[in-house]
């Protein structure tokens, strides 16, 4: 009798542990600011699932300035208007049965410098326990050494916060991958290349000189600001040795730039 | 049908090669910057900007397009392996070297030496190693014995150095010169490099590569710098020797500040090592007495006063390249095929425009399509292929087809009927010299007149612009054989026509007298003047300008000389008419 006590109850106490373990999870910054789409997805945690049948997306919030798109799938996007916090759920069923999960999610203000939308100061932690880091708007730049740049530069020409981004994106680039040293080299020349045509050259092709200096060294260490970063640019930089590297002709610097030149200095 | 494809590819294939094909260019220099300890190749390649910024504002006022034509700049990269990492490279480098690179010691080995006598305490105090860091540097010396040393680097450096070294040689062979401005570490790389570049490749000798390098050590910890080459070490500069060279004062100094607020003054200082310092740039210094700006420009005038005289050493090397064959020689065809007499495996097969043909060769790229573009053979700083029959040029002679514009050098065609005036080198007083092949001016004889039965002669207006002949000295020089000089001037005015007045045994030419101060109307008045032995005396007439004679522009001769040929066919002429009588 006792032994049947006991399987009766470990069979109910593992039924409570599997019914406390989690299927799903959201997965999407907990902090964005306001006008700033982002993707939240709900990923199954549990091995004892590979799939939903449906899904079911809400926000609960004080007020309704968000939008929500593709509420029946798994991944939805979400845009919120208004500052505040928002809750974010979601309900998976397999065979009837549910599953929820939900996200808080802090709207702020939008930050906006000389035009650019700044991205959130990332959590330190998060951005560093990658190589790449926190890039919440996607555009190839970390979003501290965005911040950094937009503030750095924001007394001068925006080409110079252009260049800045095409240095920053530059070095993502090599960490993401530092061996594919060809595509790093030449992404990274470019860049330097367009910070020598506004530094050295403007003048023969009429445009105004718009920076002294290579400013990469601005935020290299901030770029660079774990071992390993470092290491990853160590290793692109080691395939490069013993190498001969040409310079670019004064001609060509200004078409290494990857923005719109002619419409930033235009727009002044 | 699959043969045609095959051309055609074969074609396409052979067209895509030659356009890829780097052109040989005598005139044109490859800096290179091989860098030091801590250096990325970014970094690497910031401080070649410096050396470029300046050149472009010291040495090409700041002419972007002018400084492009005639120098490339490249890095020649060595990676760097953290602080501990590159030192202890630069000393495997220095103590694994053959015979000869024994000798070289460095800062570097002094910090190792003591390190392993000490358990690398000071050269791990000095490299700032953590201690796991200075646990496996020790066990590296360690393990070596001291004497062979683990070169943990080795297969990396043989790279560095074959790819250079493959890179120089492509350069010289290509025409170029190579200037290597080499820092620190970077100067042991490129003094191996050097020695190994001149080094056969087999039959192929290089020891001629010698000619087009030139290189300077910057803060180089090599004990001597290899061969006679610039070098600048600062005193104080920690990674530079400090031995037997002439290191060069810094004007800045390091200091401590000791336990009893002294200030006493280091003997080196890591931060008067960088490229950026030499070049003098503002450092962000920082010492005993703490953070403050300092530069000084000494090493920037050193390293930018090499790099103008190497720059123009390669304008004057001699070129690696003579003239093959002579093609249509004289007409307007004239082209040449060279070889090279340094290296006779590089070849250039293209036909060549001979304007210089002892001076360098180089390819001139024409901007459009209508333009010519080829190889020259000419003086440094071409730009351009003028063709006689499309473009004009400044003081343009009908004997000139073509011009390279930058230069002023000229392809002259013999191919012209000297009887006319299209054989004169123009009106400036200039004859053609076949030896030198160009337009010179030469002191001429523009006319000649002969005693004993006199010869009238005739001035005429200058067709081109009509204008008169004012005032002509004629110097009469008179007497056979020049045994009876008698110089006279006598004024002559436009259309002018002098009897023969002189009787008697002379005979003479005539040359404006200020020729040498007024070459411009010289020329066409020699060739405007008309001799004639035609019927004269004793009426005094000038009835016969058949007999014209014109004077010859293109004999490469001395007035003198000039006077004794004419004297011969007027005399061998005069007799044939009967007009002269050889005296006995």
């Amino acid at each position: 009798m006792n032994s049947i006590l006991k399987i009766i109850l470990g069979l109910f106490l593992l039924l409570f542990i599997t019914g406390c373990m989690k299927v799903i999870e959201i997965e999407g910054n907990k902090e964005i600011q306001t006008n700033e789409s982002q993707t939240y997805k709900a990923v199954i945690v549990s091995t004892k699932f590979s799939d939903m049948d449906s899904y079911k997306w809400k926000v609960v919030s004080d007020n309704k300035d968000y939008t929500l798109t593709g509420e029946t799938t798994s991944e939805v996007t979400f845009n919120a208007s208004s500052v505040g916090k928002y809750t974010l759920k979601v309900i998976a069923k397999k065979n009837r049965k549910p599953f929820k999960a939900t996200i808080e999610v802090v709207v702020t203000e939008a930050e906006i410098i000389n035009g650019y939308v700044l991205p959130p100061e990332p959590d330190e932690k998060l951005n560093n326990s990658t190589l790449l880091g926190i890039d919440s708007n996607d555009n190839g730049v970390r979003d501290d050494v965005e911040r950094f740049i937009v503030k750095k530069y924001v007394n001068d020409h925006k080409i110079v916060t252009e260049i800045g981004f095409q240095l920053a994106r530059a070095y993502q680039k090599i960490l993401d991958n530092p061996l594919d040293t060809e595509v790093n080299h030449a992404t990274l020349d470019a860049a330097y290349d367009c910070n020598k045509y506004f530094k050295r050259s403007p003048k023969t092709f009429g445009d105004p000189v718009l920076v002294n200096r290579y400013i990469s060294k601005d935020f290299k260490n901030l770029q660079l600001n774990r071992k390993s970063r470092v290491k990853a640019y160590l290793e692109y930089d080691a395939q490069l040795s013993g190498g001969v590297y040409e310079s670019t002709k004064y001609d060509k610097l200004k078409e290494k730039c990857n923005f719109n030149v002619a419409s930033l200095l235009g727009a002044k | 049908m699959k043969k045609y494809i095959i051309l055609v590819f074969l074609l396409f294939f052979s067209l895509s090669l030659q356009a890829n094909t780097p052109k040989i260019d005598e005139c044109v220099n490859d800096i290179y910057f091989a860098n030091s300890i801590m250096t990325s190749e970014e970094d690497s390649k910031i401080k070649l900007g410096f050396i470029e910024d300046n050149i472009l504002l010291e040495q090409y006022n700041g002419d972007e397009a002018k400084m492009s034509r005639e120098l490339n700049f490249k890095t020649s990269y060595n990676q760097t392996h953290g602080y501990v990492g590159d030192i202890f490279d630069t000393y495997m480098f220095l103590s694994l070297e053959e015979d000869g690179w024994d000798t070289y010691t460095t800062i570097m080995k002094l910090v190792l030496t003591r390190g392993l006598s000490k358990a690398t305490d000071i050269a791990g105090k000095l490299s700032k190693l953590s201690k796991k860091e200075k646990e496996l540097f020790d066990k590296i010396v360690s393990d070596s014995g001291g004497t062979n040393y683990l070169d943990i680097y080795s297969v990396d450096r043989n790279i560095d150095l074959s790819k250079q070294i493959n890179d120089y040689r492509k350069s010289i062979r290509l025409g170029h010169g190579i200037i290597i401005v080499a820092h620190g570490k970077g100067d042991i790389f490129t003094a191996k490099a050097y020695e190994d570049m001149l080094k056969p490749e087999g039959d192929r000798d290089n020891a001629w590569l010698e000619e087009y390098v030139s290189w300077m050590s910057v803060g180089s910890p090599t004990r001597e710098p290899r061969g006679f080459h610039p070098y600048i070490n600062f005193d104080n500069d920690k990674v530079a020797y400090q031995g037997t060279l002439d290191a060069t004062t810094n004007p800045n100094r390091s200091y401590t500040l000791n336990a009893v607020n002294e200030y006493i003054e280091n003997s080196s200082d890591m931060q008067f090592h960088k490229f950026d310092y030499y070049m003098g740039k503002n450092i962000s210094f920082e010492d005993g007495y703490g953070r403050r700006d300092i530069s000084t420009d000494i090493g920037k005038k050193v390293i930018m006063d090499f790099l103008s005289s190497s720059i123009e050493k390669h304008r004057n090397a001699s070129s690696q390249w003579a003239i093959d064959q002579e093609i249509e020689k004289g007409t307007k065809n004239y082209r040449i095929t060279v070889k090279n007499i340094r290296d006779s495996s590089i070849v250039m097969s293209e036909e060549v425009y001979p304007f210089a043909a002892s001076k360098k060769l180089y390819y001139v790229q024409g901007t459009v399509s209508e333009d010519i573009s080829g190889y020259v053979k000419a003086s440094c700083g071409g730009t351009k292929i003028l063709d006689a029959d499309i473009d004009t040029w400044a003081n343009k002679q009908a004997n000139e087809v073509y011009y390279l514009d930058g230069t002023g050098e000229k392809i002259i065609s013999e191919d012209f009927d000297c009887a006319t005036e299209t054989c004169l080198c123009g009106t400036e007083g200039q004859v053609w010299n076949p030896t030198t092949e160009q337009c010179e001016v030469l002191e001429k004889v523009y006319s000649v007149y002969v005693g004993y039965w006199a010869v009238n002669f005739q001035s005429n207006p200058d067709p081109a612009t009509n204008g008169s002949i004012a005032l002509i000295y004629l110097n009469y020089q008179g007497g056979w054989n020049n045994s009876n000089k008698l110089y006279r001037n006598e004024n002559i005015t436009d259309s002018q026509v002098i009897k023969g007045t002189y009787t008697g045994n002379y005979m003479g030419a005539g040359h404006k007298s200020d020729y040498y101060t007024d070459s411009t109307s010289w020329a066409s008045m020699r060739a405007l003047f008309i001799f004639s032995v035609g019927s004269l005396m004793p009426n005094g007439g000038f009835n016969d300008p058949s007999s014209d004679w014109s004077v010859y522009c293109y004999s490469p001769v001395t007035a003198e000389q000039y006077v004794d040929q004419v004297i011969i066919e007027l005399k061998a002429l005069m007799l044939a008419q009967g007009l002269w009588f050889p005296e006995g």
